[in-house]
């Protein structure tokens, strides 16, 4: 079986339009790279989902992150966080003027820093879906055991299932959801199963090569209006998903409600430091007052997020809005949806 | 952020394991990992091993699909 085979057996089932979204910023990034719209019948529609953490971050967070760097700390964070706005400005534009702020790829590497700068109160800004929140929590584990003073984390880690419950419970065209595989890896596939017996759609776990997304598409089309639920990642993915990953999460952070840019607040969407790890808490070490505000602009990335919006419907995408200038997070993080949209889309339409 | 790739465990050294990515040898933490061997193929994520690729499941998305296509024809 290859792609091309594939590719004819969705064209030739498919006879009425069936929307599925793919709720991963990865998958979208693959979709629109791999130019599959382009070679699939006009009747896949593709949606893209809320899937990139970086996209959903609160400005709020970026604020208080800006406001500590004033303070003369130290802020560590991955790549694609400094270059979103808070609603004044960017630590990106932080750095330029000559703020602290260092940008890593995992967390372990903040145990080099704190060592190279003992004399410096260090935050790490994080954020992460359930596929990042235990390596983080392993971080911060090892953080208390080894005692380290200087160090403490501003986080920004949001659930999956939550934030799905929000789309599927209102209105939406939906017929099949490509479920992230990655997130799946920690959860577990029966984390999804909800989606088919709860709101009774057809659902797929998917991973990441042109075979396993097609294979999703594939299937979900098949089936329309029959629910199915399968896990077509099983290589990665087991149904209860990676036990000791569950349980760093479990002993680390515990349930909280978080902050949706542009979508607002969701009861237990997110985790945060349960108090066994408190002193780590930079709002807490700290006495942080969390504001979440939204930029006041007409930036429609809240909506492209929730699967309402195709970045091709926003006024702005290409004329104003580019990488160069970007006006929402969509543009700017190499998962947002606008991006993939930007960078594939001349190509492929 | 979700993004993760694939390598294969070369040496295991307490919490940590030498790994081949695509050619290039880094070390990654296997914490979340039980029960690791020498020539297991890892899913790694932000410097961490997050989950074993099992060997014999590797090749199911083709029998599926396989399966899937032809219960297609029959039906
Ligand atoms: S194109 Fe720009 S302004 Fe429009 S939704 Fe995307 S990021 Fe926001």
């Amino acid at each position: 079986m290859d792609e091309k085979r594939l590719i004819n057996e969705i064209n030739q089932q498919i006879k009425n339009k069936v929307n599925l979204m793919e709720v991963c910023g990865t998958h979208t990034h693959e979709i629109k790279r791999l130019g599959l719209e382009s070679v699939l019948s006009n009747n896949v529609n593709l949606i893209s989902g809320p899937g990139c953490p970086v996209c959903v971050s609160s400005c709020g967070m970026i604020d208080q992150a800006i406001e500590c760097l004033k303070d003369k700390k130290t802020i560590v964070t991955f790549g694609d966080m400094v270059k979103v706005k808070g609603t004044t400005s960017s630590l990106k534009e932080m750095k330029i003027k000559g703020y602290k702020v260092i940008v890593i790829y995992s967390p372990l590497d903040l145990f080099n820093i704190i060592r190279n700068n003992i004399d410096e109160e260090i935050i790490f800004l994080g954020v992460g879906f359930e596929t990042t929140a235990p390596v983080i929590a392993s971080v911060i584990k090892q953080m208390k055991k080894s005692n380290q003073k200087n160090v403490s984390f501003l986080l920004d880690i949001k659930r999956m299932k939550p934030i799905l419950i929000y789309i599927l419970s209102k209105n939406h065209k939906i017929n099949g959801i490509v479920a992230p595989g990655h997130v799946a890896t920690i959860t577990g596939s029966e984390y999804f199963r909800f989606i088919t017996e709860d709101y009774h759609i057809s659902c797929a776990i998917c991973g990441f090569t042109s075979l396993d997304i097609l294979s999703g598409i594939y299937y979900l089309s098949k089936h329309k209006g029959k629910l199915q639920f399968i896990n077509l990642y099983s290589r990665a993915v087991r149904p209860n998903g990676n036990p000791l990953a569950k349980n760093i999460i479990n002993e680390v952070f515990e349930e909280s409600d978080a902050y949706w840019r542009g979508i607002g607040s969701i009861k237990y969407s997110g985790y945060r430091l349960n108090s066994e790890y408190k002193d780590y808490d930079a709002i807490n070490k700290y006495q942080l007052n969390i504001v979440h505000n939204e930029i006041d602009n007409d930036c429609c990335c809240d909506k492209i997020m929730l699967g309402l919006k195709k970045p091709t419907e926003c006024k702005y995408f290409r004329i104003i809005c580019h990488p160069n200038n970007p006006l929402g997070p969509c543009m700017v993080s190499s998962e947002g949806c606008c991006l993939a949209y930007y960078k594939y889309g001349r190509k492929y339409g | 952020m979700c993004l993760a790739i694939v390598g294969k465990i070369l040496s295991i050294n307490n919490d940590d394991a030498m790994v081949i990515i695509m050619g290039i040898k880094t070390t990654v933490n296997i914490i979340l990992i039980e029960d690791l061997h020498i020539g297991d193929e890892v899913l790694i994520h932000a410097g961490f091993a997050i989950e074993k690729i099992s060997e014999e499941k590797a090749d199911f998305i083709k029998h599926q699909l396989k399966a899937l296509i032809m219960d297609d024809k029959d039906g």
